[in-house]
């Protein structure tokens, strides 16, 4: 049986480390991607029952790699082959993070859109509607203020339900071939 | 909103002044990586420092500091 790998990407200083410190707790390996001095932060989490290793990716503002941090955050999600990538955005500042999800989506690697800092962003009037995001963009969209601890449990619970129906699909694909 | 009528590079705004991003001015390879840092035309910068050989801009929540050559790409429309 091969390990579930959910992997965390988005813009620098969006809240990715705070999200992965709620989600794996104490269950943390700090390290450095292979031959880089760039920190690699892995942990585990239960979900249903099962281990899941998350992955917390270093900040990018595009997949194209023009910074040592883009090109990890790239070839993880290219060859790395996560399960399922955890997009996180920040609300405040939805605009410009939308690129980076815009080329994940090209990827076609299964996303879902986290989007934290709703905290700030409603302090500023700014009011966003997931479902008419998740409709546009044709992934899941949960809300978070990660710093709070809100939505976390939300997140979990729709990381694992993604899961669960990508394994289902992918036994399908296997019964089928 | 009043703006300049003619754009200027953001090298010459006033430290504080608000500006709005009109066009970028250089190579394909340069335009697309600032657009990807977020110069998108329409978005709202200002100068908060000038260290003698670069600018730290100020683009929403994001602090970034730009070398003068990349400041001359960036044209804007000055905000009062
Ligand atoms: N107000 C608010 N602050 C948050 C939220 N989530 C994270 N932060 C804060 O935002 C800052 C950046 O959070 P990080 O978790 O370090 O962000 P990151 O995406 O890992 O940043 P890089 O690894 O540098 O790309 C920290 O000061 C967090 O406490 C949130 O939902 N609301
Ligand atoms: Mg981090």
């Amino acid at each position: 049986m091969s390990e579930i790998v959910v992997a965390l990407a988005g813009n620098p200083n969006v809240g990715k480390s705070t999200i992965f410190n709620a989600l794996t707790g104490l269950h943390q390996h700090v390290g450095n991607w292979p031959g880089k001095t760039v920190e690699r932060k892995e942990g585990r989490l239960l979900l249903n029952g099962k281990t899941v290793t998350v992955v917390d990716l270093p900040g990018a503002y595009s997949l194209a790699a023009r910074s040592l941090e883009e090109q990890i955050a790239r070839d993880f999600i290219a060859r790395g082959r996560p399960d399922l990538v955890v997009n996180v955005v920040d609300a405040a500042n939805l605009e410009r993070n939308l690129y980076l999800t815009a080329q994940l989506l090209e990827t076609g690697v299964p996303l879902l859109l986290a989007l934290n800092m709703t905290d700030i962003a409603a302090s500023r009037g700014i009011v966003i509607n997931p479902a008419a995001l998740s409709a546009g963009l044709g992934v899941p969209v949960t809300l978070l203020a990660a710093s709070r601890g809100e939505g976390i449990s939300a997140l979990k619970a729709t990381m694992a339900e993604m899961l669960a129906r990508l394994k289902s699909s992918k036994q399908m694909r296997e019964v089928a071939a | 909103m009043k703006q300049t009528k003619h754009p200027i590079p953001l090298r010459f705004v006033d430290h504080g002044a608000r500006a709005k991003l009109i066009s970028i001015q250089s190579s394909q390879r340069i335009a697309h990586r600032l657009t990807e840092l977020g110069f998108v035309p329409g978005v709202e910068l200002s100068v908060l420092a000038d260290s003698g050989s670069a600018l730290m801009i100020a683009l929403g929540d994001t602090r970034m500091a730009l070398e003068y050559p990349l400041t001359q790409a960036l044209l804007v429309a000055v905000l009062d």
